[in-house]
This record gives structure tokens, C-alpha cells and sequence, in this order.
């Protein structure tokens, strides 16, 4: 039985992770109709941010290990939003007019951009996070991060202006630049909220599995991108509990499956959350209102 | 610079023409599928499956090196076949079932459809898992003139197939499914008023589509003699994709510039012959895929400007 509760919270922690993730997704696709895909990226790059960050911190022991998480979190935060911002100017804003197709196309080229130049300035090895002692274990610490973004993003969303201005870009562009909001400057909020979220995302992830590679973003993006689409897109609850669902899911796997078996875990949980994309492309809550998908 | 080289790089060539132009037909039809390394990988290990039933334990397995061997050029074809045919019905399944799915969402289950491929194939030992597969036999083999026989007949088969495919599919366009095919890709729900099968229309293309990337991957497997799991990642399907990109969905735009590109590249590698030194020809080699992603972006942002710019001088005039 312990076993069992320790692979839900294993689960629950990565599921977090994927949510952190989800939620960055979701929140650009809700007010651009866009699919990031350069937010797995995004998330890659805030890991290594907080790497570096919390390397140094420690190293210097500057502080205490909670206020260097935090101050790393910060610096992963803050960097990750503006390398978001930066590719939502150089890649999507001069295609805002045009077909879908050719933004999927500069996301895909930036993700892939942004891999390679991973891989050719921090090299392809794997590094290790410095070890740091929380009051809190690494897996609780991942579901108080998941926890403490949804609530500032529900009341950003909610209980501000500016989320205010973003509820009615994406809701009606054209109207709400009538209204004297620019829209330009509302997708760039979107995008920095989105990258700060996988800035969060980052840093967990490296307190977690204590690693980083160049080329971890991508699988871990995907589901994360299937999360947001299961979980509703426009929905940052249903977001989040999709993406404990299939963290949870994935550790029992891992941990029930024969060895033999086990192995194929990542095709199974992307066949399963393909079915559901299939099955349910508009999320198991199913949308806010009908858009074709 | 030898012959052999170059026909090698021919041959090389070819199978970038061949992938370029199935992904050709599949985002002409509207079907912007980023999963053709997994249709390529299905037909490549279809292939390796045909191998490993036909030629592995038999006693001739080692054929020696002195002579055209018939059973290896059937054993060839067969593999290919099985490897178009299968790649082929994966697509149209796989057009079946991503029915309702269209623009960015089709675009992105077909590329983690080509995810769980990789996934199978680099965890499946009885295609080799993660050490990949290697064809110890040769499908044309001579001692004297081995290496430049062996490139010369791989580079002129592709060249006739990339030939007879680029005519079949320029033909097929005056056919009436053809026609289907178009006016799907133009105005669906027009297509679908008139009493085109539209979900059929797609399942089709996606099956032809799918079939020759298949065959492309099968013809890899023979030409390199060996292949591996991650010789179809989605980062591999980088330069088919900007050199679709570039092409601007023409056929022809497409080969030309697949031809250009890679002859630049290669051309690059080779540091010109001492024209534009080591360094550049280094540095283009360590940095190829973060250039190549650069360009795709390039290639799409670019354009967009000037139309935008047109369009704003245009207004004001």
C-alpha cells in the first residue's frame, strides 16, 4: 500500500510539472488561437536558467536554500518570459494575418532553433542540479508551486485589469481594440505570464529529477501541449487536473508494467493522450463555447 | 572528389527528393502532416521485417562478393514493396482515425503519431532497439567496381523514381481525384456540398503520401546499410522541411530547391577546395541544423513582411 501512495505522489509531482507546463500553453492558446510550440523550449531554456542560478547561489552560499530557490525561481521566471516575448516579436507577430500553417511552421523552426543552440553552447550532456535542502520535500515543493500559479493565474485573470484586457483580447480582438486596448501589447503579457509559468515549471523540475539536458523540453512538451487540449484549452483548472491525471497515470505505469513492458511507457502515454485528442478534441470538460478545432 | 562520392551524394539526394515530394503531396492537399519520419521509419523497419524473415538464417546469408546476386535484388524490391505498402495503410489509418482533426491540431497528432513510432522502434529488440539494424548484404555487388556500382545504381534508381513520381503526380492532378483532392483543398465544405467524400479524399492522400515516405525509409535502410532509431527523429525531418519551405508548395520550386540547398551544403562541407577555407566550411558543418532552423524561420517570416509591406504601400497609394 505504501508503494502504491508513494507512485500517486511520484505521479502527482510529475503531474504538476505537466501542468505548470499545460498551463503556459493554454494561457497564449486563449488569447492568440495559437499552439506555442516553442514553450517546450521556453521551459528547457528556464531550467537551465535555474541551474545556473541556483548553482551560483549555492556555491556563494548567499543566502538560505528557500531564499536561493526563490531568487533562482525569479531569474528563471523573468528570463524565460522575456525569451517568450522575444520569440512571440521575432516569430509570430509578423504572421498574425497570415495562414495558421505558416506560424506552426516558425514554431516548430524556433523550437528546434532554440534545441540546437542548447546543444551547441551548453553541450548535449546532462547536468546536475546543486543540491538543495528544502523545509519541504522536492515533490511537495512541485505540487505548492502547481498550486501557487494556478491561484495567481486565476486571480490575474479574475481580479485585475490587466487580466481583464486579456479576457477581452482573447475573447474579441477587434472589439476590444475599439475599446482602446492594444492587442499587440496584451499578446505580449500572455506570452511573458506564459513563459514565467514555465520558468516555474523549470526550476521544479530540476529540484525534482535533479537534471537538465538541451533536449528535455520537447517529449515533456508534447504531453504538456495534449494536457492543455484534454484539459480543456482555456481552462487552467481543467488543465491542471489533467495534468496530475497523466502524471499519476505514467508513475503507476512505470512502476505496475512488467519490465519487458515498461519500456514503451512514453509511446503508451502518447497513444493514450492521442486517443483522447481524437476522441475529445475539445477537452474532457469539454470548450468554454464551440471553435473548431 | 570521387565518382563514388558523388554518385553516393546522388543517391543521398534522391531520398531528400523523395521525402520531399510526399510531404509535398500531403501539404498541397491541405494536410500539413509533420509526421512523415514516422511513415519514413514504419517503411524502414517494415523492410528490416522482411529481412529478417527472407534472408537472416539462411545459408547463403553471406553472399560472397563476385557477382550480381538475383535473390538479393528480389529480396530488394520485395522489401521496398512491403515497405511502401505498409507505410501506406498506416497513413490511410491513420487518415482515418485524425478525421475530425484539422490545421494545427491534425499537424500536431500526426507529429507525436511519429513519436510513438520512434518509441516502438527504438524499444523493440526484434528490429534491432536502440543499436538500430544493420542489412549485411548487398543488393549489387562486385568486386572490381563495387563501391561505384553500388552508388551508381542506387543514384540512378532514385533518379527515375523521383522522375516517374514528380510525372504520376503532375498527372494525376487532371485526374478526377485529383480534382477531388484540390477542391477539398480549397474549400472544404463546397467539396463536401457537391457530394465529395471528403474524409476519404484525405485518407487517400494521406496514404500515398505516407507510401512513398515509406519507400523512401525502406531504400535508406539498403542504401546505408544499416539504420537507426534516431535517424528518423523529428530533428532529422528538419531539412525536408525547409526545403518544402523554401519550394513554396510548387513541385518544382520544391526540387529545385532541395537540389540547391543541399548541393550548397555539401559543397560547403567539402570547404570549397580551399576557395572559402576550413573555417567556413567547419563551422557550417558543426552549426547545420541551428542554420536550418534559422532559415525556416526566415523563410516564412520574410515573406509575410514583404506581403505586409506591399499591402501597406498598396493601401496608401
Amino acid at each position: 500500500m505504501s508503494y502504491l501512495v508513494e507512485q500517486v505522489l511520484n505521479g502527482v509531482s510529475l503531474g504538476s510539472i505537466y501542468g505548470l507546463i499545460a498551463l503556459g500553453f493554454a494561457f497564449v492558446f486563449g488569447v492568440l488561437k495559437l499552439l506555442n510550440l516553442a514553450h517546450s523550449e521556453v521551459f528547457a531554456a528556464a531550467a537551465y536558467l535555474a541551474w545556473a542560478a541556483l548553482g551560483w547561489l549555492m556555491s556563494r552560499s548567499v543566502g538560505t536554500p528557500v531564499m536561493n530557490v526563490l531568487l533562482a525561481a525569479g531569474v528563471a521566471c523573468v528570463g524565460a518570459g522575456l525569451l517568450a516575448m522575444l520569440i512571440e516579436r521575432v516569430a509570430y507577430r509578423p504572421l498574425r494575418s497570415e495562414p495558421r500553417i505558416r506560424t506552426l511552421l516558425t514554431a516548430i523552426g524556433m523550437s528546434l532553433l532554440l534545441q540546437n543552440l542548447g546543444i551547441r553552447f551548453l553541450s548535449a550532456r546532462t547536468r546536475g542540479f546543486a543540491p538543495v535542502t528544502l523545509p519541504v520535500s522536492p515533490r511537495v515543493f512541485a505540487v505548492m508551486a502547481l498550486l501557487a500559479s494556478l491561484l495567481v493565474v486565476l486571480a490575474l485573470l479574475t481580479g485585475t485589469k490587466a487580466g481583464l484586457r486579456l479576457r477581452a483580447v482573447a475573447e474579441d480582438p477587434a472589439t476590444s481594440q475599439l475599446f482602446g486596448i492594444n492587442p499587440n501589447r496584451q499578446v505580449t503579457l500572455a506570452f511573458f505570464i506564459g513563459g514565467c509559468l514555465a520558468g516555474v515549471a523549470g526550476l521544479t523540475w530540476g529540484l525534482v529529477y535533479g537534471t537538465v539536458n538541451p533536449q528535455m523540453g520537447f517529449h515533456v512538451g508534447l504531453k504538456a501541449f495534449i494536457i492543455a487540449v484534454l484539459g480543456s484549452i482555456g481552462r487552467p483548472t481543467g488543465t491542471v487536473l489533467a495534468g496530475v491525471a497523466l502524471g499519476i497515470v505514467e508513475s503507476l505505469a512505470g512502476a505496475y508494467l512488467p519490465s519487458s513492458v515498461s519500456s514503451y511507457r512514453d509511446p503508451v502515454t502518447l497513444s493514450l493522450l492521442l486517443a483522447v485528442m481524437v476522441w475529445r478534441p475539445s477537452g474532457l470538460l469539454g470548450a468554454r463555447k464551440t471553435h473548431r478545432v | 572528389m570521387s565518382l563514388e562520392f558523388v554518385l553516393y551524394h546522388c543517391a543521398q539526394l534522391g531520398i531528400a527528393l523523395l521525402l520531399v515530394q510526399s510531404l509535398n503531396v500531403l501539404w498541397r492537399a491541405g494536410l500539413f502532416s509533420f509526421g512523415n519520419h514516422g511513415f519514413a521509419a514504419i517503411g524502414a523497419y517494415a523492410a528490416v521485417i522482411v529481412l529478417r524473415l527472407l534472408v537472416e538464417g539462411r545459408s547463403n546469408w553471406d553472399l560472397p562478393h563476385n557477382g550480381v546476386r538475383v535473390a538479393g535484388h528480389g529480396v530488394f524490391l520485395l522489401s521496398v514493396i512491403v515497405g511502401v505498402l505498409v507505410a501506406g495503410l498506416a497513413g490511410g489509418l491513420l487518415g482515418r482515425l485524425l478525421r475530425k482533426l484539422r490545421d494545427d491540431y491534425f499537424a500536431v497528432a500526426t507529429l507525436v503519431f511519429a513519436e510513438i513510432m520512434q518509441g516502438i522502434f527504438s524499444n523493440w529488440s526484434y528490429v534491432g532497439g536502440p543499436m538500430g539494424y544493420e542489412a549485411r548484404y548487398l543488393f549489387f555487388a562486385n568486386d572490381k567496381i563495387e563501391g561505384l556500382a553500388y552508388c551508381g545504381s542506387f543514384a540512378a534508381l532514385l533518379t527515375l523514381l523521383n522522375a516517374l513520381l514528380y510525372r504520376g503526380i503532375a498527372k494525376a492532378e487532371r485526374w478526377l481525384a485529383g480534382g477531388w483532392v484540390l477542391a477539398v483543398e480549397s474549400n472544404e465544405q463546397a467539396a463536401r456540398a457537391t457530394g465529395i467524400d471528403v474524409d476519404r479524399v484525405r485518407m487517400g492522400v494521406l496514404a500515398v503520401g505516407a507510401g512513398i515516405a515509406g519507400g523512401a525509409g525502406a531504400i535508406v535502410l539498403h542504401l546505408n546499410s544499416m539504420i537507426l532509431p534516431s535517424d528518423f527523429s523529428f530533428a532529422n525531418s528538419l531539412p525536408v522541411l525547409v526545403y518544402v519551405v523554401l519550394g513554396g508548395l510548387r513541385p518544382r520550386r520544391c526540387i529545385v530547391a532541395t537540389i540547391i540547398v543541399y548541393i550548397v551544403y555539401e559543397f560547403l562541407k567539402l570547404r570549397a577546395g580551399g576557395l572559402l577555407g576550413a573555417t567556413v566550411g567547419a563551422f557550417v558543418f558543426q552549426w547545420r541544423d541551428v542554420l536550418l532552423a534559422a532559415v525556416l524561420i526566415l523563410a516564412v517570416v520574410v515573406p509575410a513582411l514583404v506581403r505586409r509591406r506591399l499591402a501597406s504601400v498598396g493601401a496608401r497609394a
